[in-house]
């Protein structure tokens, strides 16, 4: 390893400021913090939310990793083109593809099925970044129920089922094959 | 059974404490006991004349509980722990032995009671000596092990650390003491410095009181203590916890030389105040004054000569350094 190497970014540790090397002016605003939200919350502004009375509000639904959809092409077709990217990138190994040859001219292989274990995945989103067509993304919905373990099994169906309940509020993030945001 | 000896050593260092510290100031003189001339003291062992030695040397024990509880588990990580804990625990025993000293230097006397009273003539210790009360209550967090220092058991970092092979009422032991600590280093920090049960024109200040003086007097002592209590847990809330070394630098290259600084304040007002008899309310404004520019400076002073980034990967040039010896072997 050389300091030099162009695959090595170092990345040095802000100056401190002359509050932050006298201590007490950095403990006075942490407690300050502390003490603001202890009279908010006596004043009836809580930062805890009451789900499920209440729901929480995600900040950005493009960048947030909750159950999987498989996403349709204009055509209505499934996007994937069970290259396995997803299956090799997933650290949980939950993604089961089994390609078959494609009906279609425009590519080689479809996914004849295409299974995602909901239970096993980790919802890190490595498979989002790997998918080289953007065909799986993950939506915003975080709650994710069900009463059986084979329920939690999402088939290709179900995943673009997902894809129907969300593309209206998530739009694809590209409608071209590897064209990314 | 030395699982057990560990966590009960652990926990007596909390509770031997108590016999000597006050939880109130004096019961009225006519209480009915025949022949009892004197106010009878609210303290489980009245008139322990070296109460401060003792409370220090008591606290020393909890060394004992988390080194042996840690050896005592079997286990290489509990024993690692236990070391971590109590290397922490000797080091900021130090700085808090020196800011105690500035309270004994200052008011003369070893015994808790007598700092009380003494504060309540006197002033206040937190107004007089404002920088050893800010290394007694870092030096308290510390010795109890709460947040920014919970480096014994640091929950989102460790499995648990010396207490890790524990388990019921063993642990409870553990986690009791834990609490129990808290509440230790906030009945100290309220007697040594915050006045005891003393509050200005409220509970006056000699140990001439009625029934309802008495009562007021142990009702302001345990609001003060809850109310340090509640700063203790507002502290776990929102400071960061402190890296090994930086907790480790903290002890030995700051707090030590502070203790020192408020030490030798301490000790030279006092002497100035003796030799020229500045005796008088505004005297005690000026002396304490002076004690808090003094505090100001060692803290600026402080600040000044810590390193610039809180940073202790390997310089670059010690990486290349590293690689071109190891292209060469």
């Amino acid at each position: 390893m050389k300091s030099g190497d162009h695959d090595i970014k170092w990345l040095d540790d802000p100056k401190l400021g002359i509050a932050e090397r006298l201590y007490v002016p950095l403990i006075l605003s942490g407690l300050t913090t502390t003490f603001r939200h202890l009279v908010n919350s006596l004043r009836g502004r809580y930062v805890t939310v009451s789900y499920p009375e209440e729901e929480p509000q995600i900040d950005n639904p493009l960048i947030y990793r909750g159950v999987h959809r498989l996403n349709r092409d204009e055509r209505g077709r499934v996007k994937c083109v069970a290259c396995f990217m997803c299956a090799t990138a997933c650290p949980a190994h939950c993604i089961d593809i089994v390609a078959s040859e494609s009906p279609w001219p425009d590519r080689d292989k479809y996914p004849q099925s295409f299974v995602i274990d909901e239970l096993r995945c980790i919802f890190c989103g490595m498979c989002e970044e790997a998918c080289p067509v953007d065909a799986i993304e993950l939506t915003s919905l975080y709650n994710l129920t069900g009463r059986s373990r084979e329920e939690m099994v999402f088939d290709k169906e179900k995943l673009l089922s997902v894809f129907d309940r969300t593309k209206d509020q998530e739009p694809m993030q590209s409608t071209q094959p590897g064209e990314a945001v | 059974m030395a699982l057990l000896f560990g966590a009960a050593r652990h926990l007596d260092s909390c509770v031997f404490g108590f016999a000597v510290i006050p939880f109130g100031s004096v019961i009225p003189t006519n209480f009915g006991v025949e022949g009892v001339q004197k106010p009878i003291q609210l303290v489980v062992a009245p008139g322990v004349n070296v109460g401060v030695v003792y409370v220090l040397a008591v606290s020393g024990i909890a060394i004992y509980g988390v080194l042996l509880g840690g050896w005592a588990s079997n286990s290489k990580y509990s024993f690692l722990g236990g070391l971590r804990a109590s290397a922490q625990l000797i080091a900021y025993e130090l700085p808090m032995g020196l800011a105690v000293l500035g309270v004994v230097a200052a008011s003369g006397t070893l015994d808790l009671q007598a700092i009380m009273t003494h504060q309540a003539a006197d002033g206040w210790y937190v107004l007089l000596q404002p920088l050893g009360f800010i290394i007694f209550v870092t030096a308290a967090l510390a010795e109890a092990a709460r947040l920014p220092f919970d480096l014994p058991e640091c929950e989102q970092e460790l499995v648990g650390g010396y207490h890790t092979e524990y388990s019921g009422m063993r642990l409870l032991l553990f986690l009791l003491t834990e609490f129990l600590h808290l509440v230790t280093a906030a009945v100290l920090i309220v007697i040594l410095f915050l006045g005891g049960w003393h509050l200005p024109w409220i509970t006056g200040w000699t140990d001439d009181v009625g029934w309802l003086g008495a009562f007021l007097r142990i009702f302001v002592l345990w609001a003060k203590v809850l109310l340090v209590v509640l700063f203790f847990m507002l502290v776990r809330w929102s400071w960061p916890r402190f890296r090994y070394d930086q907790l480790m630098a903290l002890a030995w290259k700051i707090m030590l030389p502070l203790g020192m600084v408020n030490f030798v304040t301490v000790a030279v007002l006092d002497q100035v105040r003796l030799v020229w008899q500045l005796d008088g309310m505004g005297w005690t404004v000026v002396i304490g004054a002076v004690s808090w520019i003094i505090c100001a400076l060692a803290l600026v002073v402080v600040g000044l000569a810590t390193p610039r980034v809180a940073d202790n990967r390997p310089l670059r040039s010690a990486v290349d350094l590293e690689s071109h010896i190891g292209s060469r072997c």
